[in-house]
């Protein structure tokens, strides 16, 4: 039936007259039409040119313009796609929410709130404290034999403006200095196996093993405190690359004299008191800390129990302020264990046995294997057997 | 015989089929194709078959060019059993609905009009042979593009079968196996094709010939 259809179809396709088969000279709108056909006329054919040329072209470039004018667009779209995904990958990558913090400090810099993000990133280098052999210098709940921490242990980002020199700052876990103080606290160790009372505070040398924290990204070139950043970068320099505490302070004093209310003073105040303990003048470290306040968290907490170390050296009173706040704070573990430990330390010299017991017995509840565990049990066995 | 077939290379042979409709009918081929020597014998029929589905806009050294490209990379699915005619014939109506087809694109992307005439070369081209009069040709040039822009204008499908059917004087069997649609399906478009060319015709007619 189909079949009988197209045939129907197609005879009446035949019957169907064609306009240039009209008669010329008709006034309906088919003749009219059929006459406009007929002045077109029929195509010509190529000039021999033209045949040449396109003969030409034939021979000499096998392919069409049409297949070139694709190959041009689709090298064009491929440079778009790859620059697009290269752009996007870039842009993913500075402003991935993970990457935030390193990238913050390079556009704004020079600007408090990007320093606030330095020392962010820099909060890993108050993770607690590796535990070592190496004992504390006891006797004497002051450091004054022991020589303050190395300022390289302190957070870089802290004390670190966001420039290149920075930067290149790297962790010393160990220095000739460092070696110095624990050489000369080893005799007082040994005294403090028979004197428990003569628990010191553990000073700064939990700092000193602090890892250091990754260095602060370099600033622009462009940085809004091109006064500030070298003068304060080269001290850091001097002081934890080069171990030289004197050309830092050097450096540092500079530094306050031409930028009294600096962008970085907090960071500058920092370095200055890393650079005092270095040297050994205690006092004037003190000093410096009285006069600073010390901002919550991070390197703030750490300045604030330097100070509570070094006030115990001649006022346990007066540290317990400090080490009180640490342990109430939501401190790093390295910084609760040199608080609970100078606490106690205070304690026993100010005759509160009952609470440096209870000190203890928290020291080596949260710190069985801590660097004072074993100093710490003697002092509480001593204590039992005074009982 | 039609005055299309007396006025295009369609052989006056009578042949209803599509493949004897189309020039000199060539010998069945059955040995591998030397262009060189199909070019020589029918870039002239391509070129006309060309200027005759794409219109006076087109450029019909690209269209020769690209047929006898395709000729080139297919020669070797040439079987030979069809006339090289018809073959050609259907390459170039694809090539030219292709280029048609892709002209909007070529517009926008470059802002030159799909496939524009060279000019000089072409018009020479279009002069016929037993028409050296510059204003025979005019008037031929005129009619051609008034003509085409009625044609344009009542949509692609449309404008082929009816293109087929009134200046190739193809059947409608044989316009039905070029486009690949049912002869039912010639037949409904080619009514609806002269429909809308007839309309367009008339406000053709109004605006230029008031």
């Amino acid at each position: 039936m189909s079949a009988n259809r197209t045939r129907e179809d197609a005879s009446n396709f035949d019957a169907v007259e064609r306009w240039l088969s009209r008669p010329a000279g008709g006034r309906e709108a088919e003749d009219r039409f059929a006459a406009l056909l007929r002045d077109a006329g029929p195509p010509g054919p190529l000039s021999a040119v033209a045949r040449a040329r396109v003969w030409s072209r034939l021979r000499r470039r096998p392919t069409s313009r049409a297949g070139i004018a694709r190959l041009r667009w689709s090298v064009a779209l491929s440079v778009l796609l790859t620059s697009g995904v290269v752009l996007g990958a870039l842009s993913a990558r500075k402003w991935w929410p993970g990457n935030a913090t390193r990238t913050a400090p390079e556009s704004t810099p020079a600007k408090p709130h990007a320093a606030r993000g330095v020392r962010g990133v820099a909060r890993p280098a108050l993770q607690p404290v590796p535990t070592t052999n190496d004992s504390p210098p006891v006797g004497e709940p002051v450091p004054a034999a022991a020589p303050p921490a190395p300022p390289g242990d302190e957070p870089v980002p802290e004390t670190a403006p966001p420039a290149p020199p920075v930067h290149a700052i790297a962790p010393r876990h160990t220095s000739p200095a460092r070696d110095v103080t624990i050489a000369k606290a080893e005799p007082e160790e040994r005294a403090a196996v028979r004197e428990p009372e003569a628990i010191a505070p553990p000073h700064f040398e939990s700092a000193r093993r602090a890892p250091v924290a990754p260095s602060a990204p370099p600033a622009s070139p462009a940085s809004a405190l091109p006064g500030e950043t070298p003068l304060l970068s080269g001290a850091l320099m001097q002081l934890r690359q080069k171990r030289d505490a004197g050309a830092a302070l050097a450096a540092l004093d500079e530094y306050r004299a031409r930028y009294p209310n600096g962008t970085l003073k907090r960071e500058a105040e920092s370095a200055r008191i890393d650079a005092l303990l270095l040297l050994g003048r205690n006092a004037e470290a003190l000093a410096e800390l009285r006069d600073l306040t010390p901002q919550p968290g991070g390197r703030g907490q750490e300045l604030r129990l330097i100070r509570g170390e070094l006030t115990a050296a001649s006022d346990c009173k007066g540290a317990f302020v400090d080490f009180d706040r640490i342990l109430n704070e939501q401190a790093a573990a390295a910084l609760v264990e040199r608080a609970l430990h100078g606490r106690a330390a205070c304690r026993l010299r100010l005759g509160d046995e009952p609470g440096a017991i209870r000190d203890l017995t928290e020291y080596l509840r949260r710190f069985p294997a801590g660097r004072f565990a074993a100093e710490a049990r003697r002092a509480l066995e001593a204590r039992s057997e005074d009982l | 015989m039609s005055p299309v077939r007396q006025h295009s290379s369609v052989p006056a042979d009578g042949s209803p089929s599509a493949a004897a409709a189309h020039p000199a009918p060539g010998p069945v081929a059955t040995a591998p194709l030397d262009v060189k020597t199909i070019y020589g014998r029918h870039a002239d029929d391509v070129a006309r078959w060309a200027r005759r589905f794409g219109g006076p806009r087109l450029d019909v050294e690209d269209i020769v060019h690209e047929v006898f490209l395709v000729v080139q990379r297919r020669s070797h699915e040439w079987r030979g059993d069809a006339q090289v005619t018809t073959w050609l014939y259907e390459i170039t109506f694809r090539v030219v609905r292709d280029r048609r087809a892709r002209g909007w694109w070529r517009r926008w992307s470059t802002g030159v009009v799909a496939g524009e005439s060279r000019g000089a070369a072409n018009d020479l081209a279009e002069l016929p042979v037993d028409q050296p009069n510059a204003l025979d040709l005019l008037q031929r040039r005129e009619a051609t593009a008034a003509l085409y822009d009625i044609l344009d204008g009542i949509g692609e499908k449309y404008r082929t079968v009816i293109i087929l059917f009134e200046l190739e004087g193809l059947s409608g069997e044989e316009i039905a196996a070029l486009t690949g649609i049912s002869l039912a399906n010639v037949w409904v478009r080619l009514h609806r094709a002269r429909q809308k060319v007839l309309k367009r015709f008339l406000a053709w007619e109004e605006r230029e010939r008031p």
